[in-house]
């Protein structure tokens, strides 16, 4: 009988012959059976504030237990965490920590909040979902920030446990998306209907790099397709670019292209956008109905927050997002 | 302490960390069985 296996985690779908490894490195195939290399093994742990994830609507000024292991599914040329996410298990330093100390160090160090994220959490989806059953049960939230490389059956089973998902919307190209990271756009697409369907909070982050993915008009598609398929009010975080792993050729993206991604998005109907690694006023919070300044926000750090049970403390309407 | 003892001290503090890491080496690790695949032949 043949030992090969099919992985079905992710879009890339490895079919893997006895003893050999999926592209995510992290997976293995050992006589005709699966197996994750890194289950309760993370290559990071630490602290953070819930607003470096980013998650802007999500518990401001808590922090959260952020873990990850080795690998990825994707290659992204301009990775900021190459290191470990590029990395084989056996090459990271990794700890022993298995799912239920994963919860008890959060609840030592005062975290409201698991966050999956730094390499593709999706590696680690057994690790992670362990996790998170058990953080649910203690009454902690689970967040990810993902790619969303990640196919459906699995994802709605992580939905259950999952509070709020960051994804990484590289570009709105499938060009971008198979020459610069070695994946393809209509899975990650598919990825955030089925995350806006299970009722998972969700926050978009696109990268905006010079010359690959800067072109406004589609920035404006994306910003249109958001809208019409997952709503105005999902946040969307413009990152800007600095050099990087395999794209140290590149310069950083200019603040007039981030402004300009901003006036799109906005134009496009949404309601709130912000551009990160940068510092300006458009990292705060202003109510979508009376413009008033809601969350001040200085880097990772809230300096005042004018939402009261989830509410605009001047007009009264709600904000979207997870505030208690 | 002699310049013998001292490095006496340093050899055999090596052997002991190198024989640690044989023994983890071969202690055999619990696998997690994945989720999400299928035998395809």
């Amino acid at each position: 009988m043949g030992k090969k296996v099919q992985c079905d985690l992710c879009p890339t779908e490895c079919v893997l012959e006895d003893y050999q490894v999926g592209g995510c490195r992290v997976r293995i195939n050992k006589g005709g059976t699966l197996y994750s290399l890194v289950y309760g093994k993370p290559c990071a742990v630490a602290v953070d504030p819930i607003e470096k994830k980013p998650f802007f609507h999500f518990l401001p000024a808590t922090t959260a237990f952020s873990i990850a292991t080795a690998g990825c599914v994707l290659g992204c040329k301009f990775c900021q965490n190459w290191q470990i996410s590029q990395a084989d298990p056996e090459d990271t330093d990794n700890l022993d920590l298995p799912p239920d100390d994963v919860v008890r160090q959060a609840i030592f160090y005062n975290c409201r909040t698991i966050t999956y994220t730094y390499t593709e959490p999706t590696v680690f989806y057994e690790y992670m979902y362990d996790t998170a059953k058990i953080a649910r049960r203690f009454n902690i939230k689970n967040t990810m920030h993902t790619c969303g490389y990640i196919n459906e059956k699995p994802l709605r089973e992580l939905s259950k446990f999952m509070d709020a998902a960051d994804v990484d919307l590289k570009a709105f190209t499938e060009d971008f998306y198979s020459r610069i990271c070695g994946g393809r756009l209509k899975p990650v697409l598919d990825a955030l209907v089925v995350l806006r369907e299970e009722g998972v909070w969700l926050e978009i982050t696109n990268l905006i790099i010079s010359t690959l993915n800067d072109d406004i008009k589609k920035i404006r598609e994306m910003c249109s397709w958001i809208v019409k398929n997952l709503g105005p009010d999902v946040p969307i975080h413009f990152s800007r670019f600095f050099p990087n792993y395999k794209l140290k050729d590149l310069p950083p993206t200019p603040m007039e292209t981030m402004k300009n991604a901003r006036s799109a998005a906005m134009d496009a109907g949404m309601r709130y956008v912000y551009l990160g690694n940068m510092r300006s006023e458009a990292e705060n919070t202003y109510c979508h109905r009376c413009k008033n300044l809601i969350i001040e926000r200085h880097g990772y750090f809230v300096k005042q927050n004018n939402i009261s049970n989830g509410r605009c403390r001047f007009c009264n309407t709600s904000i979207p997002g997870v505030w208690s | 302490m002699t310049r013998r003892d001292f490095i006496r001290f340093f050899v055999f503090g090596g052997f002991l960390s190198l024989f640690r890491k044989k023994a983890a080496a071969f202690t055999k690790q619990e696998l997690k069985k994945a989720m999400f695949w299928r035998k395809t032949g």
